[in-house]
């Protein structure tokens, strides 16, 4: 009905050669979108002196980080053909030539007591105006922290979504001694891997490092009593304090979201269970009581569920209770192998390990189908961990008999190795946004 | 006269010199008396003489009275007449001359006649073997011409006769034909008539199912008409519909959506546009709530610029677009 008197009306316009306004304008609908990545330029920054121009390149490393987030596609610049450092300077037509959707241009300038002013711009190239500019005042040593300021303040410009570049990432290495021994430590750097800083070092196994939702602690298992504990530490001040150290296996930290509890594995009883420790109370709760193996709990963001890894079923698979104990509901149905399962920020995806074959890869679950995306291509990936803002999911991967860190794009279409890698690297986690 | 001396030539002329010889001797006789110079030459003369000599002899005795009278004058009469003689004499020989030359003339007039006559034989000679030549001729001529005529006659009749027959044919046929198609005709009309009978017949009841037939028709044509303008409208709605397809699938082609903002996000734009496709303005009029997600549909409808509209007076449906980003997914 609505269709024939539009049609009607249509026949009217037509008779009416030059009538220019009419009631109802023609709506169309557009429901589907390419999901590539938004094209954008980063015109290398200038530097205005005096002195020399730092070493970091600022404009270099929001490039990195924009293309990692597997957001972006940047523009390499030899590809560009013009080199703006000023809003004033930008002539659109060159980047719209290019494709080119925004443009982020920027210089430094000396403060000329050592430190440095970084300014950017950051431009809407089809409609010719800029989004968003600052200028961000800073030292030779948060050169690269600037920088990745910068990135998170242009992504969440133009995705909507908060930026994850300037996180930081734990993990453990492991570095062959001369001595014969190895020598373990517990990292955090930057989530580009660059600036690592050492929180722990042993002889002993280190594992299972976890950020405490403020991100200023980290709950882990050492082994540096020649049996496992869970000890937290505070990042900053390197205090810490054994939180369990139960007979048999004391491992798999897990923060609630409000910081409260840990939720671990024990073995005390018996085999390994679930239990739920109140840090302030310092009180224990079975969560899991079952004969087979339950390990690796991970809670959901609203604290409601924890996730697990349980042989239960004769193979590991992922199952889901509530926080405060009741029935278990096994979540993953693919695949024969299942493990070291953890939510996505928003608590819409689970990331895990997934056996595919007879590689074990990272695998994104979404909870509302049940689709089960695999991210990571490797042989033996472990350990995923997803960024703050869940744009990406690091990882462990082994290349050459060597243990190394990797980022992937949620959509699985970016990889990228962390650069700075020394030794075996594994079991990443990846921090949450400080507070 | 002239008929005598035609039919007896010879007779006047012997006639005439007997009585010129007459006068002659009646003068001259006497003086000649003693000299019968010529009486050899003219016996009859001289006989004719002896019968008219006591005549004249009575006459001469008479006359001798006279003429001695008369002698002088005589004399010179005479002497007059020797020159009329003379002069008659010259005459005669003259007319001797004519005479001789006549003679000739008669001879070569007789030669000629002769020759005429023969000539006239020989031509009536010719002439009649010519008639009997022709006579021949004639009547082989005649005899062909009979013959021919007969043949002519004959083959006229023939032909004649042929001709007559085809005629009679050709009559006969086109009679026959004529019958035939008098017949046929008269069938035709028979039938023309039955038909017309049917017909009229028919027509009362055909008359009602026309009319049923007519409305049906109309009703008909009504409605085709109206699938007519309907399939007008909706070609053109055809050709609104193509290229708004094609908009939707330009600005489709050129949205990269944000897959980080959250979901169920939906925008509004009004664009307003120029002949040709060219974008004008782009406002939001409904938005999503998510900076991003309103400048990617944005950015998508500035990077399809220009967007397919028609030509011409389909463009109006065009000039303003309300534009509703609704993502499926």
């Amino acid at each position: 009905m609505l269709f024939n008197s539009m049609k009607k009306l249509l026949i009217l316009v037509l008779l009416l050669l030059c009538q220019v306004a009419h009631g109802a304008p023609l709506t169309i609908e557009i429901t589907e979108s390419e999901m590539g990545a938004l094209p954008i330029a980063v015109a290398p920054f200038g530097w205005q002196g005096p002195g020399q121009a730092p070493s970091e390149d600022i404009s270099s490393i929001i490039d990195a980080d924009l293309k990692r987030s597997g957001r972006f596609k940047t523009m390499p610049s030899k590809d560009m053909i013009a080199f703006p450092h000023t809003g004033a300077d930008v002539d659109f037509r060159d980047w719209k030539v290019l494709g080119m959707e925004s443009l982020v241009v920027g210089q430094v300038k000396s403060n000329g007591v050592g430190g440095y002013i970084v300014r950017f711009q950051l431009f809407d190239v089809f409609k010719g105006e800029q989004l968003t500019g600052y200028s961000i005042p800073t030292t030779a040593r948060d050169l690269r922290a600037t920088a990745h300021h910068i990135s998170d303040l242009i992504y969440e410009k133009l995705t909507g979504q908060r930026g994850a570049f300037a996180t930081r990432v734990a993990y453990i290495t492991s570095i062959a001694q001369p001595t014969g021994k190895r020598k373990i430590a517990l990292q955090v750097a930057d989530a580009d891997g660059y600036h690592p800083q050492t929180i722990v070092t042993s002889t002993e196994p280190l594992m299972s490092p976890a950020w405490s939702p403020d991100g200023l602690k980290l709950a882990y298992v050492s082994f540096e009593k020649g049996r496992p504990s869970i000890f937290i530490q505070e990042v900053y001040t390197g205090k810490r304090q054994r939180v369990a150290s139960y007979r048999g296996i004391n491992g798999a930290p897990a923060w609630s979201p409000d910081g409260r509890k840990l939720a671990l594995t024990l073995s005390k009883d018996g085999n390994p269970d679930i239990f739920i420790l109140d840090l302030a109370k310092r009180t224990l709760q079975p969560l899991t009581r079952h004969y087979a193996i339950d390990t690796e709990p991970a809670w959901s963001p609203d604290g409601k569920y924890i996730i697990w890894t349980s042989d239960r079923g004769g193979r590991p698979q992922i199952y889901r209770i509530s926080s405060k104990g009741g029935k278990a509901e096994r979540i993953t149905f693919e695949g024969k192998y299942n493990a070291r399962s953890s939510y996505s920020p928003d608590g819409k995806l689970i990331t895990m390990v997934t056996q595919i074959g007879r590689d074990f890869r990272i695998g994104v679950l979404d909870l509302a189908s049940f689709q089960l995306q695999v991210l990571s291509d490797g042989a033996l990936d472990e350990s995923p961990s997803f960024a703050p803002n869940g744009s990406m999911v690091i990882y462990a991967t082994k290349i050459k008999e060597q243990a190394e860190l990797a980022a992937v794009s949620i959509d699985g279409r970016v990889k990228q190795r962390l650069a700075l890698q020394v030794g075996d690297v594994r079991e990443p986690a990846w921090a949450p946004y400080s507070q | 006269m002239r008929d005598i001396f035609k039919r007896n030539p010879l007779a006047v002329v012997l006639a005439v010199v007997m009585h010129a010889a007459i006068i002659a001797f009646m003068f001259i006789g006497v003086d000649w008396l003693e000299k019968p110079v010529q009486p050899k030459s003219n016996v009859d003369i001289v006989q004719a003489k002896v019968v008219d000599q006591s005549k004249v002899d009575a006459e001469v005795a008479r006359l001798k009275k006279a003429e001695d009278a008369k002698k002088a004058k005589e004399q010179k009469r005479l002497a007059d007449i020797q020159r009329k003689l003379e002069k008659e004499k010259k005459k005669l020989a003259e007319l001797e001359r004519k005479r001789k030359a006549k003679e000739s003339e008669a001879k070569a007039a007789e030669k000629k006649r002769a020759e005429a006559k023969k000539r006239a034989a020989k031509e009536k000679k010719r002439k009649a073997a010519e008639t009997k030549k022709k006579a021949a001729a004639e009547k082989k001529r005649k005899a062909a011409a009979v013959k021919k005529k007969a043949a002519a006659e004959k083959e006229r009749k023939a032909v004649e006769a042929k001709k007559k027959a085809a005629a009679e044919k050709e009559r006969k046929a086109a009679e026959a034909k004529k019958r035939v198609e008098a017949e046929k005709k008269r069938k035709a009309a028979e039938a023309e008539r039955q038909r017309k009978a049917a017909e009229a017949k028919r027509r009362a009841g055909a008359e009602k199912k026309r009319r049923a037939a007519e409305a049906l028709a109309a009703e008909q044509k009504a409605l085709e008409d109206a699938l007519q303008a309907e399939l007008e409208s909706e070609r053109m709605a055809t050709e609104r519909d193509q290229f708004i397809f094609a908009i939707k699938q330009k600005i489709q082609n050129n949205w990269l959506r944000p897959t980080t903002v959250a979901d169920g996000l939906s925008c509004k734009l009004r664009v307003r546009l120029i002949p040709g496709g060219g974008v004008v303005s782009v406002t939001i009029t409904r938005s999503s709530g998510s900076g991003a997600f309103d400048r990617s549909v944005e950015t998508a409808v500035y990077k399809a610029d220009p967007l397919p509209v028609p030509k011409g007076a389909g463009f109006e449906a065009f000039r303003d677009l309300n534009l509703d980003f609704i993502p499926s997914k």
